[in-house]
């Protein structure tokens, strides 16, 4: 049952980090949805991959919110590609997000009762 | 045009059609007394218009959940009236449609509309550039 319920906890908690990942993707530099998926499955060590769709999906509203912005630029022999960034907005967002909600599991009391 | 707008041009045109055939086909039968017909239209106008909103209304929110149903809804108001008052003042409509029930109409449906806009402007208090909070990062 442990396991079938981690399972399950992994799921739910994955989805919830997608925006996490694909702002962290950005930070690193702008990028293609292909080359965001490959960040996130490289940096998440293969252990969380989100499809194309839901990378669009999400893309889609934050550009619509102005957190994101694309250029376009010529593909391998293909069709345009968008090349997504975070906006400066984007960017103090994820500032923000991180101080307040990632670096918190970094203090000393919980890296503590965390090890104990 | 971003696809947002597209999506609600190809809506009015699609209903611009529906409109003015529920038109044609009502007066037809109306002016020609085919009464055992005449429930046919209003049917057959009402789920096209029905699945007419839902495709273009799904396809809309896939691409962005944004709530447009405002809009659309509007935008059906006006083009329902446009083509029918367009009918009336052209002398298009049979004698068994006298101006009144459009009048009539005219009026409760903008009271609907109204109500629509009034649930529209308190939804929109939950939104950012249109998208409901619990959409942003869902």
């Amino acid at each position: 049952m442990v396991n079938e319920l981690l399972v399950i906890w992994e799921d739910t908690y994955k989805k919830g980090q997608l925006t996490f990942w694909l702002f962290l993707a950005l930070k690193h530099g702008e990028k293609y949805v292909e080359e965001i998926q490959n960040f996130i499955q490289e940096f998440s060590e293969k252990t969380i991959s989100y499809d194309e769709q839901s990378l669009y999906r999400s893309l889609r509203k934050f550009q619509h919110l102005e957190i994101v912005e694309f250029t376009l630029k010529p593909g391998n022999s293909g069709p345009e590609r968008k090349y997504y960034r975070l906006t400066t907005s984007g960017m103090d967002l994820f500032e923000k997000f991180i101080e307040r909600n990632i670096f918190l599991l970094n203090t000393p009391n919980i890296i503590k009762i965390l090890k104990s | 045009m971003n696809k947002q707008n597209q999506h609600l041009f190809s809506f009015i045109i699609s209903i611009t059609i529906w409109n003015v055939l529920f038109r044609l086909a009502l007066s037809y039968l109306l002016a020609n007394e085919i009464w055992y017909l005449v429930f046919v239209p209003p049917v057959i106008f009402f789920t096209v218009m029905f699945f007419t909103g839902r495709y273009f209304g799904l396809k809309q929110w896939q691409d962005l959940p944004t709530d447009v149903s405002f809009k659309y809804h509007l935008s059906n108001f006006c083009i329902f009236f446009i083509v029918s008052y367009g009918f009336y003042f052209t002398d298009l409509l049979s004698k068994y449609e006298p101006r009144v029930i459009l009048d009539y109409t005219l009026f409760f449906w903008g009271l609907g509309l109204l109500f629509h806009f009034i649930q529209y402007l308190k939804y929109r208090k939950k939104t950012i550039k249109g998208i409901h909070h619990n959409q942003i990062f869902d």
